[in-house]
């Protein structure tokens, strides 16, 4: 592989700061946006669109609301996905269908819209209105939308008419389905895995309509493919596997295929098969049954260098790893292949034998820095932990060093945790407590009695920061439980980069808290639910998709719970609702950390807190963000929290100066953003986009796009 | 009624044939063609939803339509289709198709076809009013008409253009037409839904609204039947017939040969058994100026019966020789079979703008009870050439107020009879077929029209229930005052079009379409004359209240075998304007129901209409109602909050054992939407 960046690097020496031009990668040329992530390296942001500024921000008005409501069985108030722009045309998915849409950028115009028959397994999908964009690429001069469905198949529209592709991909045998422009990604997927191959040796006989049986696995997707020169890579996402009770599922491995012929060109497991790198960190030979491994976040590229990057989740199941002792390559990765051969580059795992849900929930961000005077091709990698990794994306090299701490060891009986796990040394993490969790720094003690109070609880606990295990239900520690802290950052509000500066930007809350205890299952698990209901209705009262695999683990989370108890619902720490922090990544620096909206009045206004003069420490809404032109455009989400709002109570979106955080101007919105925004310029004029909705305000999902006044 | 149970179980065993027929309303829960059934009885013989738990229905789901089309659309008039589980429509300012999970409203298609300019000149844009499924064998077919005039006909099943169909899927209707007609600017278009009977599909055609025409040329709109397998032309039935053909000579002085306009825009009946279609047509060029066409101006609002396969005429009935009052024939013939002393007869009755209802034998054209010629009041306006009669049906009575007389004029109180006596003391009054006249700044300043010119019954027409043999009709008790003057120099060669001599010659190009003609700087610097007599009336209001008594829109019941009205009521909760007078504070005012003429649905159970505008409930909320009402006795059993006022017209299927009402509603603010109602 030619390293192209490398060698200019080494034909011109050493650049100087103010000589550094190309620090983006492509995407948002000539004012359009490529990727969900606008640029291949997922920086959310466009230095170079600068039509709108902070002195005409608040003249800002809708040009049209598109409104996402008919695309699935019901009404949807989640908008996941950041649409692209392409050849003068907006193109997402939307619904809990994933149909794929290409939408007029100036009038809001429906143009065409891709509705996949329903299949027996898209009714089964655990994950169907999780769709988070599309791939757009080019090939012989036609422009080519490809996206994976719920049901897991893979489609290649044409950019101009939403029609399938001719000659292209492999007729699937489903009724309805076109004879091309498809792939069925399970056979592909499964064809030299040996449940599979032992299922069909049993009589096993593939239903492409159902997918895959249960008791083998289930797959299915949430982000799309990336194309990188004429490869499309496919991703693979999973039901959760907090939400699995049995310990066998299909391994979530990333296929490249031709982007001209849909033709499947190569496939890297993610549970590295015997001989391949990585295979000893599954003793017990549980890579031979483990699943899951997903990457469902999005990918970066650098399609100059041939690279693709993806992070990777947990294995089956997730609260316990006695049956998958050691430390489960590539789960909880960063993973850089070559997009010719699908081979690994290099890896990074963030963490090893993840059991605390830390899956990787947002995609690398690549920028090249500037470090020492020296030109870095970079990529940044954002944890829910809140830990931020830097490095080298061609060499893999740390770009500051990563510290292993001893962690906390499980005590439940064969369950495996890892003696010790990565810490970057620079930059700080977005939050300090993660570090070593509730020390006294971090103490409600805001007056003697909340300290007091404070401290008495915390002392009948074991205090940590991250990795923090789950205690065995009948523990007899001198302690109650265990408390953990997070202090990251989740896929619903992704970090952004500057890559014309080199800032990064990440929102993050801190939540501390006591892990449930795990007690033996004894071989029985929980039926739960019924597949084919909404990922709202999943979320939090049915569970959706029952289990896959056989066998039951050995241990599972315990009904019963000891939580770290609130002092009149006054946490027993610091809170921190919403900050967002920026980094200058050249020099690993934290330039500034403030709060994003206003303390809400459960806390501000709390009698045991009367007379305290209570710090900001920011609203319920998570800040959502982007880079436009010179401006930090910046809103909250009123999903999971409330968006700071108006006095007529609309959210608002604020113009913040990208070096200070300082807020210049704002507009309100019609309706709340959630996810993510996008930027683009077309026929002169630029527009923004707000992925918009708010259950809370019953305001279905909808894309709002603004532009100044036209004369 | 013993003897119309007998007559029910006879219809029982022509539903079980499963041929879709005239008068049996929808089959199999399904909601196919536009009209229910090609007979245009708007009936579902379903029963789920009754007057007992009409009020609980609840919002199963909803469609919006937004986003179709460069802008929202906000006249939704659609009455959409449900086949198989699936729903079907036209939607959205630029008249795309989408086809609807018809439980949950999710798309699974849509067709889009950007015509530019073409559609951007077309006289009748907009979603227009519906579209047609036709089915043989594994072939679905979903065809429609595009605002610029092409008939382009799709896969049912992916929403996909049938390349085998015309050139490509696309019909151009503006050639092959027997005429020349511009492909661009020829202004003809169709918003109707096409029907399809035994592989025919049927195509009328629509222009702008014609007070003011800009000449007393026009295209001329001709009926065409085409083949739906291929797009082939079948036949063409001449609306304004050629030289040697039947009823050349209704037209004086060569004037068949340059008149147009005399389409059918209005929805077309079918008759399966009977090979027949009933053909309603409207006026010819000039809704209120004929002095260009002398004579009776056949077929221009004549009632046609072609054949079905040759578009060759059975019968025909005009109900206006040479219309000078905007009489189009504005709605579907129903196609009813009743029962009239004793004798069966295959019927057809036609609900029309002045609120008669016109009922022949559909087999042979006769009237089931004599309609009469009767002289009419002659006009004086020069150069207009007057019928010196018009037909005046005997039976059922008039469903709605005909002609003005100084006993219409409201008098809630005495100062306000008095001022509506002063307001209508500067128009002409009359009877029905009391002709236009030239505005007069001493009076006449026009003629008052009742019903006013856009009806009476408007488009969405009537309903019928086959198993009680009752005809429900929606109405506007309306009034409005047409003029005639000379036009700006350049805007017609006509001597004489619609307005009035205080504001002039009308501009607008009408509803759904617009004129590239621009005299809007001449109107307003136009000099306004001064009247001897004081200070003419601006309007027909009376202290902001409308000119004539109470109610203001109603619905009719008739039973159609003894051709009487059975019920009447006011339709539609009195708007807030009137309600919330100051001059009615004391006044106990019963509903008025609200202008404007209904679409409505009936079921075996009930019968159905949505309000037509939004009126303020208890708490403050702006709200328009679907309501269902007793169909023997008009009693008001139940209603439901719309999202926005009823723009389309009501239908029900049955899908998964639960019972649908779905509408078309929309209104100012609010883009179209489709609103789905089901049980809870």
């Amino acid at each position: 592989m030619i390293h192209k960046l490398l060698l200019i690097i080494i034909l011109t020496g050493v650049l100087e700061l103010d000589q550094v031009v190309l620090a983006q990668l492509p995407g948002t040329e000539n004012g359009e946006w490529h990727y969900l992530g606008g640029d291949a390296g997922h920086t959310r942001g466009n230095p170079e669109l600068k039509q709108i500024t902070a002195e005409n921000f608040a003249d800002l008005t809708p040009a049209w609301i598109w409104h996402g409501d008919n695309f699935g069985p019901g009404i949807e108030y989640t908008f996941r996905s950041t649409p692209v722009f392409a050849k003068g045309k907006l193109f997402t998915v939307v619904g809990q269908r994933r149909q794929v849409v290409a939408i007029d950028p100036a009038t809001g115009e429906t143009l065409w819209t891709f509705r996949e028959p329903e299949t027996m397994r898209y009714l089964r999908s655990p994950r169907t209105d999780f769709g988070k964009g599309v791939a757009y690429a080019e090939h012989e001069g036609k422009g080519i939308i490809l996206v994976t469905s719920p049901a897991f198949f893979l489609w290649a529209l044409d950019a101009e008419t939403g029609h399938p592709i001719e000659n292209w991909g492999r007729a699937t045998g489903i009724d309805d389905f076109s004879e091309s422009g498809v792939v069925d990604l399970i056979p592909y997927l499964v064809d030299d895995w040996q449940p599979w191959l032992n299922w069909q040796a049993q009589g096993g006989v593939y239903d492409p309509d159902h997918g895959i049986p249960r008791q083998l696995g289930m797959v299915t997707s949430s982000s799309p493919p990336i194309v990188v020169n004429g490869v499309v890579v496919v991703l693979v996402g999973h039901e959760p596997s907090y939400d699995q009770t049995r310990i066998e599922n299909v391994p979530g491995d990333i296929m490249g295929f031709d982007l001209g012929t849909g033709e499947r060109l190569w496939k890297f497991h993610v549970i590295p098969r015997p001989g391949e790198f990585g295979h000893e960190t599954w003793e017990n030979e549980a890579w031979q049954w483990s699943g899951d491994m997903s990457s469902w976040a999005p990918a970066a590229a650098d399609p100059e260098n041939g690279l693709v990057y993806l992070v990777t989740n947990a294995s089956t199941v997730q609260a316990y790893t006695g049956h998958r002792p050691g430390d489960n390559l590539f789960g909880g990765s960063v993973l850089a292949l070559d997009v010719d051969t699908g081979e690994l580059a290099w890896h990074f795992q963030i963490h090893r034998s993840d059991q605390w849900n830390y899956d990787i929930p947002t995609a690398p961000i690549l920028m090249d820095l500037t470090i020492d005077n020296e030109l870095v091709p970079a990529l940044i990698q954002n944890t829910k932990q809140g830990l931020i990794f830097a490095f080298n994306r061609i060499t893999g090299d740390p770009l500051w060093p990563i510290k292993e701490r001893p962690v906390m060891q499980s005590q439940v009986p064969g369950n495996y945790t890892a003696a010790t796990q990565p810490y970057p040394t620079r930059p700080e993490p977005l939050d300090p407590i993660v570090i070593d969790g509730i020390t006294d720094a971090f103490l409600m003690d805001y007056t003697p009695e909340l300290k007091q109070q404070s401290a008495a609880i915390l002392s009948e606990f074991r205090i940590g920061g991250l990795y923090v295990p789950s205690l065995p239900s009948n523990h007899n520690n001198p302690y109650r439980n265990n408390v953990a802290c997070v202090g990251g950052l989740n896929i619903y509000h992704p970090p952004v980069a500057d890559a014309s500066t080199g800032i990064m930007y990440a929102s993050h809350r801190r939540t501390c808290s006591a892990p449930r205890f795990l007690a033996p299952t004894n071989g029985v698990d929980e039926e739960r639910g019924l597949p084919g209901r909404s990922a709202e209705a999943w979320r939090g009262r049915e569970r959706h998709t029952p289990t896959t695999g056989t066998t039951v683990a050995a241990w599972a989370p315990a009904p019963t719970r000891d939580i770290l108890p609130t002092i009149d619902r006054l946490p027993v720490y610091k809170p921190l609702l919403q900050k967002l922090a920026a980094y200058d990544m050249n020099t690993g620096e934290k330039l500034w950390d403030i709060p994003i909206g206003e303390t809400p009045d459960y806390l501000k206004n709390h009698p045991l807190l009367a007379g305290v003069e209570f710090p900001n420490v920011g609203g319920t809404g998570h800040s959502i963000q982007m880079i436009m032109g010179d401006l930090l455009v910046q809103t909250t989400e009123d999903l999971r929290g409330q968006a700071v709002s108006n006095s007529t109570d609309r959210a608002l979106l604020f113009a913040r100066d990208k070096q200070t955080g300082e807020v210049l101007a704002s507009t309100a919105l019609p309706i709340p953003g959630q996810y993510g925004m996008m930027s683009y310029t077309h026929e002169g004029v630029q527009y923004l986009v707000v992925q918009s909705g708010s259950a809370r305000r019953n305001q279905s999902a909808a894309l709002v796009a603004l532009r100044l006044p036209q004369q | 009624m013993i003897k119309r149970c007998v007559f029910v179980s006879v219809l029982l065993l022509f539903i079980e044939s499963g041929n879709l027929s005239a008068q049996q309303g929808a089959l199999n829960g399904e909601w196919p063609t536009y009209g229910g059934d090609l007979g245009n009885n708007r009936y579902a013989a379903l029963d789920q939803i009754n007057g007992d738990n009409f009020s609980s229905l609840e919002i199963a789901w909803k469609f919006n339509t937004t986003n179709l089309g460069p802008s929202p659309e906000y006249r939704f008039q659609s009455t959409p289709l449900m086949v198989d589980g699936v729903m079907y429509s036209t939607a959205g300012s630029q008249r795309n198709v989408v086809a609807l999970d018809a439980a949950t409203g999710e798309l699974l298609w849509m067709h889009r076809f950007d015509e530019g300019q073409r559609a951007i000149e077309a006289p009748r844009r907009l979603s227009g009013r519906g579209l047609a499924y036709w089915e043989e064998g594994e072939e679905k077919r979903i065809v429609y008409v595009t605002p610029g005039y092409q008939m382009i006909a799709l896969d049912a099943t992916t929403g996909r253009m049938i390349e085998s169909f015309g050139d490509n899927g696309v019909v151009d209707l503006k050639t092959n037409a027997d005429q020349e007609i511009d492909l661009i600017t020829g202004e003809i278009g169709l918003h109707a839904a096409p029907v399809i009977a035994k592989g025919v599909v049927i195509i009328g055609a629509a222009h702008r609204t014609g007070g003011n025409p800009s000449s007393k040329e026009n295209v001329k709109g001709y009926v065409r039947g085409y083949d739906v397998r291929t797009g082939e032309r079948l036949w063409i039935f001449h609306t304004i017939p050629l030289p040697g053909e039947y009823g050349n000579e209704s037209w004086l002085e060569n004037s068949a040969s340059y008149t147009g306009n005399t389409g059918v825009w209005a929805q077309i009946s079918i008759d399966e058994e009977l090979n027949t279609v009933y053909l309603p047509v409207e006026a010819a060029t000039g809704d209120y100026y004929g002095a260009n066409r002398p004579g009776d101006n056949l077929f221009s609002e004549s009632l046609v019966a072609v054949d079905l396969h040759t578009g060759e005429r059975k019968w025909h009935y005009q109900l206006v020789h040479h219309g000078i009052w905007d009489h189009d024939i504005p709605c579907a013939p129903i196609l009813l079979d009743i029962v009239v002393d004793g004798r069966p007869i295959k019927a057809v009755a036609q609900p029309t703008k002045q609120a008669f209802l016109y009922v022949f034998n559909r087999e042979t054209g006769e009237p089931v009870w004599p309609i009469e010629e009767r002289p009419v009041p002659q006009g004086d306006v020069p150069g207009e050439w007057y019928s010196p009669t018009q037909p005046h049906p005997t039976k059922p009575p008039a469903y709605d107020r005909q002609g003005v007389t100084q006993d219409d004029l409201i008098d809630f109180t005495p100062e306000l009879r008095e001022k509506a006596v002063e307001v209508a003391s500067w128009f002409k009054m009359g009877p029905l077929f009391t002709p236009p006249v030239v505005s007069n700044i001493d009076g006449p300043l026009g003629t008052l029209f009742a019903p006013s010119t856009g009806g009476g019954t408007n488009w969405p027409g009537g309903s019928f229930d086959p198993e009680n043999n009752i005809l429900f009709v929606s109405s506007s008790s309306s009034v409005n005052s047409i003029g005639l003057v000379p036009p700006y120099p350049g805007q017609s060669e006509m001597a004489y079009i619609q307005g009035s001599v205080i504001s002039g010659p009308r501009i607008s190009a009408g509803a759904g379409s617009t004129d590239t003609r621009d005299f809007s700087q001449v109107a307003a610097n136009r000099e306004r004359p001064v009247s001897t007599r004081g200070n003419p009336p601006r309007n027909l209001l009376v202290d902001r209240l409308p000119l004539l008594k109470p109610p203001y829109g109603v619905i009719t019941a008739i039973d159609m075998d003894a051709g009487e009205i059975l019920w009447k009521i006011p339709h539609g909760r009195t708007p807030d304007r009137i309600r919330n007078h100051p001059a009615l504070a004391d006044i106990e005012l019963p509903r008025t129901g609200q202008p404007g003429t209904a679409g409505t649905l009936v079921t075996k159970t009930l019968l159905i209409a949505g309000e037509l505008e939004t009126t303020t409930d208890e708490d403050g909320q702006a709200s328009a109602y679907l309501r269902a009402y007793d169909k023997l006795t008009g009693e008001e059993q139940g209603a439901v909050r719309l999202p926005a006022q009823q723009t389309g017209s009501p239908m029900s299927y049955s899908l998964n054992g639960e019972q649908f009402i779905v509408v078309a509603v929309s209104g100012r603010g609010q883009p179209g939407q489709l609103v789905a109602y089901k049980l809870p």
